[in-house]
């Protein structure tokens, strides 16, 4: 066995250098809870492990705006910080319903958004919130749309030399709701997850995001459905409509979870649910 | 509702366990036997079985039973530890008084007969004031000699529920020296006919098992069993969607045992005591019973919502799904 090269610094300036000199030959390490069993199956080798936990991102702040949450913040934090109850009430659903309490206490959201599972519960409610994240470089940092991040299973556009330091969800109104259906009630991994967002305006739906998990290559918007509510007048046939048109937009596939056949039954009921059970949520309002 | 029967015990005989007993030179036992504990409590039961024998506190005794140069008991398998071990332990606890009232009387010049043990006192019957001893004096003068002889005080038992037979290869009949449990479950199941999950409400069991000899540890057998067996009727396989091994687990987390937020809101215990001649005090295992319940009363509990049978376990949200799929399909035809 080869020594792996073991970094914890306490500047994000020194982090960034180190990741630079290493180029991708370093992991980075926060709550451990993807990287690690990854590492125990020799999925990845890396020459260098560097721990985050060190660099003071773990808050949540309340901007004009957005909501600051450090990337090293926790699924256990965000399940039960108020400000993400209150702003981001989805979000905070997510984490609760995110693996076991000793996984919720480890896991972190840039793990969660770097590990760029298809079945990522945080991502599915980031999405629907229109999240963005910040990465950091030794030569600069860049603000991305975390719907513009993922290019595949375990694929996003992060450089190597890029660490994710920041999660910004705009505040801004609506509804929200976000369910999960797993082989078991706990710790379980989607089989299909949802979330969606209505921007109400009187009867009319000014805006929508509907957002699945575990039902594509990444977690999926689906733009056409979304656009069937703008607009519109929401009735429950419009409902049904767009939750058909969701699964349309859709390719998920059988696993040792479920087949895709299921996903699409199931996940069409599920949309139904979420966007039935949004209306009667209590508005956000920022 | 299901209707369980559980052997407990080799019913054609056999199945020996050995128990030994050893008092210590501070007046305390310890108990030495090799039936492991599988979580199930063996130790527990078999210290309480040993002091009831020995007429003394539970916490006079110590079990070893976590090493593999202790006595056999045959295997902790066919919920046979609470039929067959105790008779073993009884057997070794009155080897060992034989012993110490036959040092007892070489010490007193008496009588073996006339030498009593009442719990942690021995004396000579009709001599009890000039001989009288406790048990920690008894247990250090044998060790220790001294004053008095030396003696390794170390009761030894055996016991099978009768020998072994044979079926007979004509009939398949074989007598039935062990004993059979009794039990009953009943479930209270919601069906999401969307997503073909089912949530068990309410779970009661009954178990009639002789006597419960911990009361508590027969609850959580219950307890148990329903797990193994809800996780069987609903989650568990190898191959959760299909006869492939393409899609068998490769780890522990792929692998869908029921969790505490799978468990029911409401559990209904009962233990029914009909003594049993094959137990000590009547007692006989049913552990594994337990887990045969839960998935006919899951499945018929199901029938009993959506109206179908299913015959294959588990029962996973898209066999429910095409379940119902085919019954729409065959209304419509």
């Amino acid at each position: 066995m080869r020594e792996v090269l073991y970094y914890a610094p306490t500047e994000l300036t020194e982090a960034t250098a180190i990741l630079a000199d290493h180029r991708d030959k370093a992991a980075v390490l926060a709550g451990g809870t993807d990287l690690l069993p990854k590492l125990n199956y020799y999925e990845v080798k890396p020459h260098a492990l560097l721990y985050i936990g060190r660099l003071g991102l773990s808050s949540i702040h309340n901007g004009s705006s957005a909501l600051t949450i450090g990337a090293t913040t926790t699924t256990a934090d965000l399940a039960t910080h108020h400000l993400v109850q209150q702003y981001a009430p989805a979000l905070a659903q997510a984490a609760r319903l995110s693996g076991s309490v000793a996984i919720q206490n480890a896991a972190t959201i840039g793990g969660n958004i770097a590990n760029a599972s298809p079945a990522a519960d945080l991502v599915v409610a980031l999405l629907a919130l229109d999240a963005s994240v910040r990465l950091l470089s030794h030569s600069g940092q860049r603000d991305v749309h975390l719907a513009d991040f993922f290019l595949g299973p375990h694929l996003t556009i992060l450089q190597p030399d890029e660490l994710i330091t920041q999660i910004h969800v705009p505040l801004s109104p609506g509804k929200t709701e976000f369910l999960k259906l797993g082989r078991r009630k706990g710790q379980t991994l989607a089989v299909v997850s949802v979330a969606v967002r209505l921007q109400l305006d009187g009867d009319l739906c000014h805006d929508a995001r509907i957002v699945l998990g575990s039902m594509a290559p990444t977690p999926l918007r689906c733009r056409t459905a979304e656009h069937l509510l703008r607009g519109q007048k929401i009735t429950t046939d419009l409902i049904h409509q767009a939750a058909t048109q969701a699964i349309a937009e859709s390719s998920p596939i059988t696993d040792q979870r479920a087949t895709a056949w299921y996903r699409k039954k199931a996940g069409e009921a599920l949309v139904q649910r979420a966007l039935l059970q949004a209306l009667d949520k209590k508005e956000v309002r920022p | 509702m299901a209707y369980v029967l559980h052997p407990t015990g080799n019913k054609g005989g056999g199945d020996p366990s050995h128990a030994v007993i050893q008092l210590k030179p501070d007046g305390t036992y310890v108990l030495l036997i090799g039936a492991m504990d599988l979580g199930q409590g063996a130790p527990t039961i078999l210290r309480q079985v040993a002091a009831d024998a020995l007429g003394v506190p539970i916490e006079k005794i110590l079990v070893s039973n976590y090493d593999n140069l202790l006595p056999l008991s045959v295997s902790t398998s066919g919920s046979r530890v609470t039929l067959i071990d105790p008779h073993a332990v009884v057997n070794a606890a009155e080897d060992l008084k034989r012993q110490i009232r036959e040092w007892f009387a070489q010490q007193h010049e008496a009588n073996p007969e006339d030498v009593e043990i009442e719990g942690e006192t021995v004396y000579v019957r009709g001599d009890r004031e000039r001989t009288v001893m406790t048990m920690e004096q008894v247990a250090m003068g044998a060790a220790w000699g001294g004053g008095y002889e030396p003696a390794s005080l170390i009761g030894r038992g055996a016991w099978q529920p009768g020998k072994y037979h044979a079926h007979d290869p004509e009939t398949g009949e074989m007598p039935n020296v062990g004993a059979i449990s009794f039990g009953a479950a009943l479930a209270e199941v919601e069906v999401d006919t969307e997503t073909g999950t089912v949530d068990v409400l309410r779970f009661a069991q009954v178990w009639e098992v002789g006597k419960a000899i911990n009361p508590l540890l027969v609850r959580q057998q219950i307890n148990g069993g329903y797990c193994i067996g809800a996780g069987f009727a609903l989650t568990e396989s190898c191959y959760p969607y299909f006869p492939s091994v393409e899609y068998a687990p490769e780890k522990m987390g792929d692998y869908f045992m029921p969790t505490f937020e799978d468990y029911p809101q409401q559990m209904i215990f009962g233990i029914e005591e009909v003594p049993h001649p094959n137990g000590v005090q009547g007692a006989k295992g049913f552990s594994e019973g337990s887990a045969s319940g839960p998935p006919p009363a899951i499945a018929s509990a199901i029938h009993d919502a959506i109206g179908v049978w299913i015959t294959e376990f588990p029962i996973t949200p898209e066999v429910i799904l095409r379940a119902l799929e085919a019954k729409q399909a065959g209304v419509e035809s």
